[in-house]
């Protein structure tokens, strides 16, 4: 592999695709100097300085309305326009892993509070992450532990923080998930703000607002906490929930389970035993570090192998975003912002349209921000495929490059690929969407670039669509692009 | 003519043999194992259609199918109560919601089968959890796979599929969809795929982009394979789709469109057998009246609009439609003149072959589940007597067990 190749599978499985853009500038820093920008983002300007809050509409009283949709768009914005690519890429692997849908918790500022907390401790400390989700009031709300009640415990979300959070099914028994309920006892979250029964003003509201306070935040009832003696996997005392997140991060199931769901996610599934041994490793030795696995993930030879390289399924996100950053729709959307935008300025409806119909491809190809189908996420892999969810692969082309949009997104495309004959338009073509077709597909699609008017069409924006359309549609339809 | 004793003549004299209760205990038993024995043995007619149409949102039962003689329907409604004077009674007890004319004719021509108190076992008031449930038919565990896709996959067992035996009208492929084998085709609209197919070109081109060689992954022949049955159907459907348009009157809103382009795709494509469409706005927390209203009436006369088309092409012999909501809403009215989340409901059953009329039990309005209509007919035992009697599928093989079948054939 070229540094350049390098790079690129670092920006696919690290990253949200590898854009043009990206690529030259990564190519730049080096293999490692690219591993250690994508992880270590926290040192990088993120260039995202759009409020969720510009996605409400208000409601009768002025009051700004925050709907799930209206956060998902807002995330789908902030996936195509960040500089740091792997933080967003390890939000979304810890929504799918500690997954919370709005099918439930219907608030869109309480969601949003959610992906801030996925956010905030996405490449940190391990233990940190499962001590602040299981005190997220989406958490508590989505299983249920606002329920859970000194004398009436609710297994709901004991029962997953052993199952899907940490150490896997079957790891623990139907007692454990009952002492584990008895620890997370009046866990719980409340208004935060004004009390009482009174709606807030609208001032009122936009001040919490602006203060970044969340509007629901945890509260402990130390009425409703069972503070008596619990006996959980061969530990005894009057644990709390922090306590419990200490007993099970420290547990060997838990040190074999997250590495490996983060390997699946980035590498591959299943991976070898002693790649697992030594992500567990470096899991027990960091003290729960996240950022150290990564690392290891990307320092370890199976994770460059001819096993990994474009190998992976594409998920709708994977697929989406890279298309999306590869034309540079984040950037063209928020320039249409108002330079003096504050952050209740309603963003303008050019830069709305645009974004739905990416947030609405990738749900017609079955992942729906905000919205996982069950507690345990999405299913990764082949599952991404089936008829429904190609045809909406392939007709992304064709709500992209229509034509007449708010967004001309087909202008990029052509500029790009602007060549003096039907091959070189088609390697073009094949750079800027970072796709690697064997030569038999490869002629299927410079037949399209030839089919939709041909290199001289591609010399003027007017007649370049049918060429961008077609050629872009055969493109999608090639089985290898499906891969990262 | 032949001697041969039909299923429909077995159903029949089984239904009667229940009923007589002169009639020998060991006689209704042979009559029945004939009847399982006769479904099983794919006496059903092959071209059945089953058209199945989901209200998301739970949709209030007792404000569609109205309890006009019970005081406890009025008591526990004071504001959203229908009256009496205003509900179109089908018989002394029950009247439809007023603007359901559509459907009231369809059942006074003993057309549509109404079957009372629907639902399911430990009742979940959650959409999401509700909806999983009715989709997979399986209320005690997950289950991956939908309940139509199970059924096709078994189908899949006795032959290859056509391309275009299943599908769903609908962005998401809906769970019940959902399949191990079978690939079910989901599209939006109709319109989509003559978009998107193109010339014959385009369409050319996106297959030999597939490629013709063996690939060495699994994963890269599961979109090919996935690549290329979307390619087939929508090959399959955008020929036909040209030979017939829906002529009867459809509205514009949702139920309109579903419903004129299920009778586009029954009038075009001969190898269809499971259609699947779902509507929403039925979550009716608040100001319910003029929101519930309006569906009803659009449903209603979508469905007539349907039927009509259907009788027209000599086909509503052939067609069943499955009408369904994860659940019904609360008893007691609201605060905000809404209801909230309820327990069993009514489910419809329609078609030229089904027997019209009242089943199931009637909704217990003083014996209530949490609030709710308890729920009396496993919503399992429906869907067991179209798979069984109308699909010519094994429901045991579907659902784990063998659910007592309605008698609305």
């Amino acid at each position: 592999m070229t540094n350049r190749e390098k790079v690129a599978h670092l920006l696919r499985r690290f990253g949200l695709g590898a854009s043009q853009a990206e690529l030259g500038f990564y190519e730049k820093l080096g293999v490692d100097g690219t591993i250690d920008r994508l992880i270590n983002y926290e040192k990088v300007e993120e260039g995202f300085p759009v409020s969720v809050w510009e996605f409400s509409v208000r409601n009768n009283n002025g009051i700004p309305l925050l709907q799930p949709k209206q956060v998902a768009m807002w995330w789908t914005l902030r996936l195509l326009t960040t500089q740091r690519p792997m933080q967003e890429k390890l939000t979304l692997f810890w929504h799918d892993h500690f997954a919370v849908s709005a099918s439930k918790v219907g608030q869109g500022p309480v969601l949003y509070h959610y992906l801030e907390t996925l956010r905030g401790h996405a490449n940190g400390n391990f233990l940190d992450m499962l001590k602040a989700i299981s005190k997220d009031p989406a958490m508590i709300l989505w299983l249920d532990n606002n329920t859970n009640v000194r004398g009436k415990p609710n297994e709901n979300f004991a029962r997953e923080v052993m199952e899907l959070f940490t150490m896997g099914i079957g790891n623990y028994t139907e007692a454990d998930i009952q002492e584990v309920a008895r620890a997370y006892t009046g866990w719980s979250f409340a208004r935060t703000g004004l009390r009482g029964q009174r709606q807030p003003t609208p001032e009122e509201f936009m001040e919490q607002v602006r203060t970044g306070r969340p509007l629901v935040e945890f509260q402990f009832r130390p009425a409703l906490h069972d503070n008596g003696a619990k006996k959980i996997l061969g530990n005894e005392g009057r644990f709390d929930g922090d306590d419990v997140a200490g007993i099970l991060c420290g547990r060997t199931e838990t040190a074999r389970y997250i590495p490996s769901k983060l390997w699946h996610w980035f590498a591959y599934p299943a991976p070898e035993e002693k790649v697992v041994d030594r992500l567990a490793k470096v899991y027990r030795e960091s003290g729960y570090d996240i950022k150290k696995i990564l690392y290891a993930i990307a320092e370890s030879d199976e994770f460059w192998s001819e096993k990994s390289v474009r190998k992976q399924v594409k998920s709708p996100a994977d697929f989406t975003i890279a298309i999306g950053r590869a034309l540079g729709v984040g950037q063209a959307l928020i320039s249409q912002r108002a330079p003096d935008t504050d952050i209740m300025t309603p963003l303008a409806r050019q830069a709305i349209g645009p974004l739905r119909s990416f947030v609405d491809s990738m749900t017609n190809q079955g992942m729906e921000l905000l919205y996982p189908p069950e507690v345990a996420g999405w299913d990764w892999g082949s599952s991404w495929i089936s008829s429904a969810t190609m045809v909406e692969r392939i007709k992304l082309s064709q709500t992209l490059f229509s034509g007449g949009r708010a967004l001309d997104v087909a202008g990029p495309v052509q500029a790009a690929i602007t060549a003096s004959t039907a091959t070189e338009a088609t390697e073009k073509l094949c750079e800027l969407f970072d796709a690697r077709l064997d030569s038999a597909r490869l002629t299927e699609v410079e037949k399209a670039v030839l089919a939709g008017g041909g290199v001289s069409a591609l010399s003027a924006p007017r007649t370049s669509l049918p060429v961008v359309r077609l050629a872009s549609k055969v493109l999608f339809a090639a089985p290898e692009f499906h891969f990262c | 003519m032949s001697d041969r004793i039909t299923r429909r003549d077995l159903l029949r004299k089984s239904a009667i043999i229940a009923i007589g209760a002169a009639a020998p205990p060991w006689l209704a038993s042979i009559a029945k194992a004939d009847v399982i024995k006769l479904a099983a043995g794919r006496q059903i007619d092959p071209d059945n259609i089953l058209v199945v149409c989901q209200l998301s949102g739970g949709n209030d039962g007792l404000n569609t199918v109205v309890p006009y003689a019970n005081s406890a329907y009025y008591a526990s409604r004071p504001v959203l109560a229908l009256k009496e004077a205003e509900v179109l009674k089908i018989d002394a007890e029950y009247g439809l919601h007023p603007t359901m004319g559509g459907f009231k004719s369809l059942y006074e021509e003993k057309q549509a089968a109404i079957i009372q108190s629907v639902g399911y076992p430990n009742p979940d008031r959650s959409h999401f959890k509700s909806m999983e449930i009715w989709q997979t038919a399986n209320p005690d565990g997950r289950e991956q796979y939908g309940w139509l896709g199970r059924h096709l996959d078994y189908q899949m067992k006795s032959g290859s599929a056509n391309p275009v035996v299943a599908i769903g009208l609908s962005r998401t492929k809906p769970d019940a969809l959902k399949a191990k084998v079978a690939s079910v085709p989901c599209f939006a609209s109709l319109a989509d795929i003559k978009a998107f197919v193109g010339d014959p070109d385009s369409e050319r081109m996106l297959r030999e982009v597939q490629g013709m060689d063996a690939y060495s992954s699994v994963d890269a022949e599961t979109v090919r394979k996935a690549n290329l049955t979307a390619l087939d159907a929508m090959a399959e459907l955008n020929k036909a789709l040209d030979t017939y348009t829906p002529k009867m009157n459809y509205g514009t809103n949702q139920f309109g469109q579903g419903f004129k382009q299920i009778a586009h795709l029954i009038g075009t494509s001969p190898k269809t057998r499971v259609i699947y469409f779902a509507a929403g706005g039925f979550d009716t927390h608040s100001q319910q009246a003029t929101q519930h209203s309006r569906l009803m009436q659009d449903f209603s006369d979508a469905l007539k609009s349907f039927m009509d088309e259907m009788k027209a092409l000599g086909k509503d012999g052939k067609v069943c439609v499955l009408v369904f909501s994860e659940f019904g809403r609360r008893v007691r009215e609201n605060a905000s003149a809404g209801t909230d989340h309820g327990a069993g409901a009514p489910m419809f059953v329609v078609g030229g072959k089904v027997q019209g009329g009242m089943y199931g039990e009637k909704p217990d309005l003083v014996n209530l589940d949490r609030g709710d209509v308890p729920w009396r007919v496993d919503f399992r035992q429906v869907y067991s007597t179209i798979v069984d009697q109308w699909m010519g599928g094994d429901s045991e093989t579907l659902f784990g067990k063998k659910f007592e079948h309605l008698r609305i054939f």
